[in-house]
Parts: structure tokens; C-alpha cells; sequence
């Protein structure tokens, strides 16, 4: 039925600009009227209804004003209205001030909503008093890092500890969404039965779990589907509950939908589907043994404090009980270090976040944050510089004003309230530009995985009411100084007409100067800021990871369940043989990983070595990757000594290893490593939850280092070993083709096992499109600074071509009259440019002052930021001057054209 | 009745709802006006000379929820009150007053 929609975002603006009391009555007059209009031509009345709102924009406002009783706020309502009138007289101003301002407030704005839906917000509106939620983390590093909790852990909290009324256990996980046209991995919390219950959320349609619908206590699996799969899946049928969704190949029965808000406790993260931790079978890592596990920490718990009990009692009920915990379960309570585990308690005010990615974060979003901050302080400048501009123009109109007896404080509350008016119009724009752009950034796809993640970055009262602060805030910045200044025209100079100043004095350090200094000074900080963004990503992408992975793509695979111990070798011989043989195949290889972070690599191992004494807390936990003959040849790994994994390194040889440099190094120094042997003590290897002990490895090979553990990994050390030697049921498959690697993407596309829930590469990839996923977030806020900073430089450069000339534009008077009482144009321009060099060079000192303290700052703060790049900055600010030089030189120019008896007409 | 005098928009939308009787609402004085005077008017504008002429003492108003055929769009019907009547007789007297006898003397020239 909706054959022709109305413009929105019109209809919008009309519907709060319009008096409450019409405001019905005049959306259907015109919806009828549009209707009309549509039916003979959709796009013409699409561009009729537009009009219409954009005309009646001011008198609404008007129309609204005169509703308000004058009494009220007195002046108040006279200088919104006269601050109407003056809009609607020069639209120019008003429509420039306003879109650069919400442009400004947008970016700022944005960033605001991220951060307050990864930072601050509650999992949902819905929960019954949030003040009393507490999250509980099992913390290491003497509760520096906070992590996940066991399940045999939080059974005990529970039964032990009496400070909560209840406590629920949540994990986050993957199911495959059996769906007839769009199956797909979908997100999911594994719960306890209580989950919902403790969080006072009850579903809108149907109900929550019953605590005995967890842990092995109900027979049936159940599920709560959230709003948007509700939707997606079954057409917002309100009788759903009772249908069945299949998950990971098994039916569960439906016997509620969740509140629409309801998010993970991760990053404002969309949940898809809840079901119970635990149930008969097992689903996704929650089987008996996986649960009795007390070292798989796993589990997020959530807790209500009960009544009375305040965080730091029950913080200390907690401390006795990781006591106990660490007395009863020495090993499994230590952490890699050796150090005791201990129970943690955040109060939901924190957030949702452990307290150490709120840091990680918030600092990032901090840099974000600071960009969008400058870009608004740029708009704020330019329309200083328009709004001074108009001061100057209008200070015939103050003098006036003063000398009828208004009070300078009257004039300045009537020049701010323009400037509010204007805010609070580009505020209302920000926010709506912000919740459209926030719209195209909610979801981001995974590739390992396919995994879609839907991010809920809704408007709340806290993002409105920081959207309002904001405008009111550039109001003040943007409005303050011209009102000053506009508000003090010396009377009688100004009454007669005379809008230069009159004195021959110039301050040395007028307003406009200020502005122009600082609007250089800026844009410099943003031709920097932008280089250094750039140059870091290039050298991020383009670092050397020690390899080459040119026409490679990968594919995770599983080995058949039907293949024993002992078939293993022979199976994944054949597979790698039938893949050489295709044509366009130059090689394939198995592994468990793949180097420079491409795919995770869960395989490392304690090593042990004879006679070396290892320091106090020092961890020798090594990755590496068991890998097919000629694997590193595949990869150009640079062999430095010995050789790499070959064809004889089979099962029954002795186990042997290829290590890194810096792996020699640390254990042999300079001697050479080949034919020396080191332990493991224990190997934990992918799909492989047993740790292997005992063994002993001879090294055959050293290679140069490289970026192999990829970008998170800091260590050089990393080895690598036969997978012939001991095969793992998780393999990755790489193939190189002859031409490219979206070819070999091709070919393992027929590989793909849509049955197989656990593998980490789910469709094939690119071996290059894997090493820069992991950058991932980093480019897309490189490119977001980067965006910032070319923005906020058109920005600055328009504002300083403004003022510049604005201010050579007042002298035409005075240049006129140089010129006729006999000064050479030549001086005159020499004049002119003089002072534009000096406020230029003012700024870009400025700039430069300010920016490169910055830039080493960050340098030393962050890994992998570059050092400011001189060609860059010089050519930024060449750029400035020039802008500078023009904007001074053109209208000095048109000056000297004019004949002086017609520049002294001008006023 | 001193205030009686009504400005040009304003006599435009009373001569509409007068012409327009019974049927008169927002969208369709908005059109009367349009279509006949030939001048593009807003619906902020007519809605805010309404309330205007309301609070004169011109006009009433009776808010109808939506009727069948109306497509669930309520519409706020406008009436003219006697003083209104007056306003419009008032006006447009004063106006064939003054142009009585005006010959402008060269009709093709609008500046």
C-alpha cells in the first residue's frame, strides 16, 4: 500500500518545526495533497512537498513564537523572532552556517553514539533496576587483565557466596541458522535458565527460560529469538511461539521473542538467539565435560546484588572464596604466569565492558573523538569569521541600537541568541545527519566465520542530550566573539555610515588576525594529522611479513570422523596430491596456520630447554605451525641455515623444527642451533584439547625473522614442524595457483563443508585478504581520520579564504584612496601581501608548534605510527600560503581597479 | 470593530474559506488560494495566518477525526464567525474604495 512515499526527512523537519496544536492537521493536508500529486508524477511531487516544507519552515517558527506568551521570557521571544527575521532576510549565512555546523556536530555526534553504545550502555532499557547488576571476572596479573570465568567456578559462587540474590552465566557463540532461503551463522548467548529472569527482562511474546530449562535439566531445546530474527524469519507472526528454528543442524523450539533492545554485553553486539547452556546433547561447548572444566573459562557472569549489600561487601565475600578456590585448585587457578587467579567484581555503572578493553577503548576513541572535535572547531572558526564579517556590516545598525540606550549586555544576549538560534537548527541537522551515517555502519561481515555482526547504535537520551550540549556549546564558541565584537562599534564613525575603522592605528591583534592565524594553524594540524594517518596504514599493509603470500587463498578443513589415528597421513597425502594435479595449481599445502596473522594460530607450545635457566616469570610460550613438505618454499620463508621441513620427516624420524633467529638466539646465541634439540612441555594444538608432553624436537633449519605471529603477536620466536610428523584433526588447505588467488578461491570453493560448524575459515580466502582483516578496524579508522582531516582542511581552507579576503575587502576605501593620493600599486599589493605573510607564517608556526609535539606523542604511545612526513607538510602548507596570498591579492587587485571616487561611494 | 482591517494574505484565506463553505480545510483553502490567485502558498504560513485570524476573533474552528474516504487523515474545518463576515465586507469595501477610479498608466510596465 505504499505506493509513493514522502520524503522523509522533510516531513520530518515540518512535523517539529510545526505547532503542536496543527501539527496533525496540516502533515494530512499536505500528505493528501502529495498523494494527489503523485499519482499523476511521483518525482515532481516529491520536489513539491519539499518546497513546501522548506517555505514553511521560518513561519512555523514564527507562527510558534507568537504562541508563546510574551510575558514569559520578555526579550527572550522578541530576539528569537528578530534572529528569525534577520535569518530569513540573508538565507545565505543562515543555510552555510547551519550545514557546516551539523557537518561538525554530525562527525562529533557519531563518534558520541559508538562510543556510548560500546562504552556505556546497558544491555537493555528493559532491565528492572540496573543499579544493583554487577559482572563478575576472573582476573590475572594481579587483576590487571579481566577475563572469563569457568563454570565449575561460578556453580560454587553461586552455592557460596550469599551477597547476590542471583547470579546467571552467559557465553557468546556461533550457530548456523538453518533457513530455507538464507541459511547463515548467526549470533548467539549460551545461558544460564535464570538469565532472563535475573535481568528482569520479560520477552513481549511468549516467555523467558525457566531456571531448569539449563544444565542438563530439561529434556527440551528451547530458544528465545530476538526481535529482528522474529522478523527476518517468521514475518513478526505473533503466534510464533511453538514453531521450530534449526541451530547447528538440531530443531529447537521457540518459546519467546526477546525485547527489541536487547544486545550482547560485547560492543552493543545483536544477539540473534538465546538457548540454554547446557542442555541434553550439548550444543556449542556446553556438553558435561566441557562444563565441569574448571580451567575452560568460558563464561561471563552476571550477578543482582541483593538488597543492602553493597559492591565492596560482596567484592570481599568474593575474595574468600577465590582464596578457597586457589587453595582447592592450585594449577587450574593460575595463570600462565604462575600467579593466582582472582574473582573481580564491576559494577554495571562501569559498563558492560571488562574494565581493561573500556581503557583500550576509550583511549581510541579519545583520538577519534579529538579529530571530530577539530573538524567542528574549524566550522566553529568559519562561521566566527562569517558572523564578524556580518558584525562589521551590521555596526550601523548596533550604533543605533547603543544610542537609543539599549545596554551593550542587551546587545550581546540579541547577537547570542541569533547564534544559538543557528546552533540548535545545526544541531537538529547533526543528529540526523549522524543517525543516517551511523545507519551504513551498523554491520560489519566478518570473514572468518562469514559471520555478519549487527551493531545497535540507536539514538538515546544520552546521544540527544549530547548533541544538544554540542550545539549549544559551538553557539557559544562560534557566536561569543563576534557578539563582543559586533556589540562595540565606536558610535559616531559607525552612525555616519564609515565601516572601516576609523583610528589609523590598527591592532596588531584584531579578532579577524586571530581567527586567520588559527584557522592556519589548524588546517596545518590537519595536512599532518592526515599524512601521518596515511603513511602509518601504507606501512602497516605493506610491512614485511617475511613472506610471500602472492596467489595463495586458504580454506579450513576438518578430518572425516570415519579417518583414524593411524589413516590420518595417508588421507592428507591424497588430498594434497589430488590437488596438485588440478590444473592452475602450483602447490598445495596443509598447515595448522598461517603466518602474518592470517589465520589465528592456536597452536603454540611451553618450550624446554636444557641448561637454559629461565628468569622470574619469564614465558616461553612459542607459536608454530606443523606444515607439508615444501610449505615454506610456497611461502618464500628466507632460509638463512640448515634446511626446512622435507619429504623424510615422517612419523617414526626423529621430530624436527625449523626456528626463527631470534629463537636461536635467545637459547644459542651465536653459535649455530642446527642439530641442537629443545622440549616441549606441553603442546596445545587446534581441535586438539590434550596437551602433548614430553617431546623433543631437533632443529634442521633456521630462517630469517619475520612478522610471522602477524600484527598482534610482539615476539620474534616461532617454529615451525612436520605435520606429517603429528597430524591434528584441523587443517588448514592452501593452494597457490599459477596465475591468481582468487583462481585457487574458486577451486576451494567446491571444498566447502556446509556441515561443519567449527572450522575458522568457513568459504574460501585469499591469503592477502586474511593478513589485512586483521587491520580490519584500524583502516576503517584510518580512513575515517583521514576523512576527517581532508574535511576539516576544505573547511579551514574555505574559512581562511574568507576571512583573508573579507579583511582586504574592507580596505578597499582605504587602497582606493592610497592609490589616488599617489602610492605606486605596487607598494600598495606589497602592503596587502605583507600582512597576509605575516598572519600565514603566525599560523603555520603555530600549526607546526602544536602538531609536531603531537605526532612524536603518538609515536611514542603507538606502535607503528609513522614519523610526520616533511613533503606532505611542506606541501600542505604551500597550499596554505597560496590560499592565503590569492585571497588577500583579489580583492587588493579589484581595489586598485576601481577609480576612487567610486570605492569612496562603497560602503 | 477597530481591528478590521485584514492584510493581503489574510483576506486571501477568508475569501477562500468563504467561497469554500463547509469543505473548508487546510489542503483545500491551500489550493482555492493557489489555484485561483495563482500564488504559491505554504502550508507553515497558512496555518500560522489561521491561527492568527483565529485569535482575532475571524474564524472558528471544528476538528474532525478522520471520516471514511479520508484515508485516516483528521482535518481541522474552518468557519467564518460574524465578525469575520464583517472583516471581509470591511476589507474589500475599503479596497474597491481606493481603486475606484485608479488608471495606471501603463499596466504593461510591473516594477
Amino acid at each position: 500500500m505504499r505506493e509513493h512515499r514522502v520524503p522523509r526527512l522533510s516531513r520530518w523537519l515540518l512535523s517539529i518545526t510545526l505547532h503542536v496544536a496543527d501539527r496533525r492537521f496540516a502533515l494530512a493536508d499536505l500528505d493528501e495533497e502529495f498523494e494527489r500529486r503523485a499519482r499523476r508524477a511521483p518525482a515532481d511531487a516529491r520536489r513539491w512537498y519539499r518546497g513546501q516544507v522548506a517555505r514553511s519552515l521560518i513561519p512555523n517558527m514564527k507562527n510558534r513564537l507568537a504562541r508563546v506568551p510574551r510575558t514569559v521570557f520578555g526579550d527572550l521571544v522578541g530576539d528569537i523572532r528578530f534572529a528569525l527575521r534577520t535569518l530569513a532576510s540573508t538565507p545565505v549565512v543562515g543555510f552555510v552556517t547551519i550545514v557546516s555546523l551539523a557537518v561538525g556536530i554530525a562527525a562529533a555526534t557519531s563518534v558520541f553514539t559508538a562510543a556510548n553504545a560500546f562504552l556505556m550502555r546497558p544491555v537493555s532499557t528493559s532491565i528492572s533496576a540496573p543499579d544493583e547488576l554487577v559482572s563478575i571476572y576472573t582476573t590475572a596479573e594481579g587483576g590487571e587483565r579481566f577475563g572469563l570465568t569457568s563454570f565449575p567456578d561460578y556453580v560454587d559462587l553461586r552455592e557460596q557466596v550469599d551477597a547476590f540474590a542471583d547470579t546467571a552465566a552467559v557465553r557468546m557463540g556461533v550457530l548456523q541458522l538453518q533457513s530455507t532461503d538464507n541459511p547463515r551463522r548467526i549470533t548467539a548467548e549460551i545461558v544460564t535458565g535464570n538469565y532472563f529472569d535475573m535481568l528482569g527482562i520479560v520477552p513481549p511474546i511468549g516467555r523467558a527460560f525457566a531456571p531448569d530449562e539449563s544444565v542438563f535439566g530439561s529434556a527440551e531445546r528451547v530458544a528465545v529469538i530476538s526481535h529482528h530474527l522474529w522478523q527476518s524469519e517468521f514475518e513478526a507472526r505473533p503466534d510464533v511461539v511453538g514453531e521450530t528454528i534449526t541451530l547447528d543442524g538440531t530443531p529447537f523450539v521457540v518459546i519467546g521473542v526477546a525485547p527489541a533492545d536487547l544486545t550482547s554485553r560485547l560492543l552493543a553486539l545483536k544477539i540473534a538467539v538465546w538457548v540454554p547452556l547446557g542442555i541434553p546433547g550439548g550444543t556449542y561447548h556446553s556438553n558435561a565435560e566441557e562444563l565441569s572444566t574448571r580451567a575452560d573459562r568460558e563464561h561471563t557472569v552476571v550477578g543482582r546484588l541483593r538488597i543492602g549489600v553493597t559492591a565492596a561487601q560482596a567484592q570481599s565475600q568474593l575474595d574468600v572464596l577465590s582464596a578457597r578456590l586457589q587453595q582447592e585448585h592450585g594449577e587450574a587457578w593460575q595463570d600462565e604466569r604462575a600467579q593466582p587467579l582472582a574473582l573481580a567484581l564491576v559494577p554495571a555503572s562501569e559498563g558492560t565492558l571488562p574494565p581493561d578493553w573500556l581503557t583500550a577503548l576509550a583511549g581510541f576513541s579519545s583520538i577519534v573523538m579529538f579529530a571530530a572535535g577539530l573538524v567542528l572547531l574549524v566550522a566553529c572558526f568559519n562561521v566566527a569569521g562569517l558572523f564578524l564579517a556580518r558584525a562589521g556590516k551590521r555596526s550601523r545598525e548596533m550604533a543605533v541600537r547603543l544610542a537609543l540606550g539599549a545596554s551593550r549586555r542587551r546587545l550581546v544576549t540579541m547577537l547570542l541568541t541569533e547564534s544559538l538560534l543557528l546552533g540548535v537548527l545545526a544541531g537538529v541537522l547533526g543528529v540526523f545527519l549522524s543517525t543516517q551515517a551511523m545507519g551504513w555502519m551498523d554491520s560489519v561481515t566478518l570473514p572468518i566465520g562469514d559471520l555478519s555482526m549487527d551493531f545497535d547504535f540507536s539514538l538515546d537520551r544520552r546521544v540527544l542530550g549530547f548533541g544538544f550540549l554540542l550545539s549549544i556549546a559551538t553557539s557559544v564558541v562560534f557566536g561569543l566573539a563576534p557578539a563582543l565584537e559586533g556589540s562595540k562599534p565606536s558610535l559616531l564613525p559607525a552612525l555616519q555610515g564609515a565601516v572601516t575603522r576609523p583610528s589609523g592605528k590598527r591592532r596588531r591583534l584584531s579578532l579577524r588576525n586571530l581567527l586567520v592565524v588559527g584557522q592556519i594553524a589548524m588546517a596545518l594540524v590537519f595536512v599532518v594529522g592526515a599524512g601521518v594517518t596515511l603513511a602509518s596504514f601504507d606501512e602497516l599493509l605493506e610491512a614485511d611479513w617475511g613472506i610471500n603470500p602472492e596467489r595463495i587463498a586458504m580454506l579450513s578443513r576438518k578430518l572425516p570422523e570415519e579417518i583414524t589415528r593411524d589413516a590420518t597421513v595417508p588421507y592428507y597425502r591424497d588430498l594434497v596430491e589430488r590437488f596438485e594435479a588440478l590444473p592452475n595449481v602450483e602447490a598445495a599445502h596443509l598447515a595448522t596456520g598461517a603466518e602474518a596473522g592470517a589465520a589465528t594460530i592456536d597452536t603454540t607450545a611451553e618450550l624446554y630447554v636444557d641448561g637454559y635457566e629461565r628468569a622470574e616469570g619469564e614465558s616461553l610460550t612459542v607459536p608454530l605451525n606443523s606444515v607439508t613438505p615444501g610449505y615454506m618454499e610456497m611461502l618464500d620463508i628466507q632460509l638463512l641455515r640448515g634446511r626446512t621441513i622435507g619429504p623424510d620427516d615422517v612419523e617414526g624420524a626423529a621430530r624436527v623444527a625449523v626456528v626463527t633467529e631470534s629463537f636461536a638466539q635467545r637459547f644459542w646465541g651465536d653459535r649455530s642451533p642446527i642439530g641442537e634439540q629443545f622440549g616441549i612441555t606441553s603442546l596445545y594444538q587446534m581441535g586438539n584439547p590434550k596437551p602433548m608432553t614430553g617431546v623433543y624436537y631437533e632443529i634442521i633449519g633456521v630462517v630469517a625473522d619475520g612478522g610471522y605471529q602477524g600484527f598482534e603477536g610482539g615476539g620474534r620466536m616461532y617454529f615451525w614442524t612436520a605435520l606429517y610428523q603429528h597430524p591434528g584433526p584441523r587443517v588448514l588447505m592452501l593452494l597457490k595457483g599459477s596465475q591468481s588467488a582468487e583462481a585457487m578461491v574458486e577451486v576451494l570453493r567446491g571444498e566447502m563443508d556446509p556441515t561443519d560448524f567449527e572450522v575458522a575459515i568457513v568459504t574460501p580466502r585469499t591469503f592477502e585478504d586474511l593478513i589485512s582483516f586483521q587491520f580490519g578496524f584500524l583502516v576503517f579508522m584510518g580512513k575515517i581520520l583521514a576523512g576527517a582531516g581532508m574535511f576539516g582542511l576544505a573547511l579551514a581552507t574555505m574559512g581562511i579564504y574568507g576571512t583573508v579576503s573579507f579583511t582586504v575587502n574592507r580596505r578597499t576605501k582605504e587602497l582606493a584612496i592610497r592609490q589616488a593620493i599617489g602610492a605606486l600599486p605596487g607598494q600598495i599589493v606589497r602592503d596587502v601581501l605583507r600582512e597576509g605573510l605575516v598572519l600565514t607564517t603566525w599560523g603555520l608556526v603555530l600549526g607546526l608548534g602544536v602538531v609536531l609535539p603531537l605526532a612524536a606523542l603518538l609515536r611514542s604511545e603507538i606502535e607503528g605510527v609513522s614519523p610526520v612526513e616533511p613533503l606532505s607538510t611542506i606541501l600542505g602548507a604551500a597550499i596554505l600560503l597560496v590560499v592565503a596570498i590569492a585571497a588577500a591579492m583579489v580583492p587588493a587587485r579589484r581595489a586598485l581597479r576601481l577609480s576612487p571616487v567610486t570605492a569612496l561611494r562603497q560602503d | 470593530m477597530a481591528a478590521s482591517f485584514l492584510a493581503e494574505f489574510e483576506l486571501y484565506v477568508m475569501l477562500a474559506i468563504a467561497r469554500l463553505g463547509d469543505d473548508a480545510y487546510g489542503a483545500a483553502v491551500r489550493n482555492e488560494i493557489e489555484e485561483r490567485a495563482d500564488r504559491p502558498v505554504s502550508i507553515g504560513a497558512l496555518y500560522a495566518t489561521l491561527h492568527r485570524l483565529g485569535n482575532k476573533g475571524l474564524l472558528e474552528f471544528e476538528e474532525a477525526d478522520p471520516a471514511p474516504g479520508q484515508r485516516g487523515r483528521p482535518r481541522k474545518y474552518c468557519r467564518l464567525t460574524p465578525d469575520g463576515r464583517y472583516a471581509i465586507e470591511h476589507s474589500t469595501a475599503k479596497l474597491h474604495r481606493m481603486m475606484d477610479g485608479v488608471a495606471l498608466a501603463d499596466p504593461g510596465n510591473r516594477r
